[in-house]
């Protein structure tokens, strides 16, 4: 199991974003949520397809950066209300779901607005690695 | 003697071989990294950030005993 609670060993099921949904409906005085859903993607690279990707972490740390963009987007946006991220950590096959970030505001602008904002800093600071995995069994690092 | 856990992640790892070791430590960030390219000369082809307890840490940083330090080649989330 990953030592952070923002890691899921292995894809992130589909039935989790309605769990959070569902986990929302006391707070009342939300007026949006605004969900950014990854998929592992079937690239063809050099005419290979990619059947799964691979991701590492650096779990003790994760926590402490998704805390520090948490603590960025409160300061940019005024109606944020709150942010929870959820990423894979080990094997998830092309077509599943390996990242989920779920933005509750009292208004749907700053959702939005703080919605592209996290998942750039997720993209930037999250001490995560993946390795494709082709279907001919090779594989690489993406940088 | 002062010593550090040394944790190597994604292409730092294939070339190092393992996940992490303990070693000597050295007075600084610097002095490790000229080390670790001496052990491992392929690091010196690829592209990483040094991590001291968690924090993105460079050059000069002191290091102390029971120090973690993280080779973090680019982050790939999302």
């Amino acid at each position: 199991m990953p030592d952070s609670k923002h890691l899921i060993e292995g894809p992130v099921p589909a039935s989790f974003v309605s769990g959070e949904l569902a986990g929302h409906h006391s707070k009342t005085s939300a007026g949006a949520h605004a969900f950014f859903i990854g998929q592992v993607r079937e690239d063809l690279v050099d005419g290979k397809k990619v059947t799964a990707i691979e991701y590492s972490a650096y779990d003790s740390m994760v926590d402490e950066v998704v805390q520090s963009i948490k603590d960025l987007l409160f300061d940019e946006y005024s109606d944020l209300m709150c942010v929870h991220i959820h990423h894979s950590t080990g094997r998830v096959l092309s077509g599943e779901i390996s990242l989920v970030v779920m933005i509750s505001s009292g208004h749907r602008k700053q959702s939005f607005a703080a919605l592209e904002k996290c998942v750039e800093l997720i993209k930037e600071k999250l001490p995560v690695w993946k390795k494709e995995f082709f279907e001919d069994g090779s594989s690489r690092w993406i940088k | 003697m002062a010593q550090i856990n040394l944790i190597y992640f994604g292409s730092v790892m294939d070339i190092t071989g393992m996940p992490s070791e303990t070693v000597a430590a050295p007075e600084t960030l610097d002095e490790l990294n000229t080390v670790l390219m001496a052990r491992f000369p392929k690091l010196s082809v690829i592209s990483y950030r040094l991590s001291v307890n968690r924090q993105l840490a460079t050059g000069n940083r002191q290091l102390s005993d029971g120090d973690e330090v993280a080779l973090l080649p680019p982050f790939a989330g999302g």
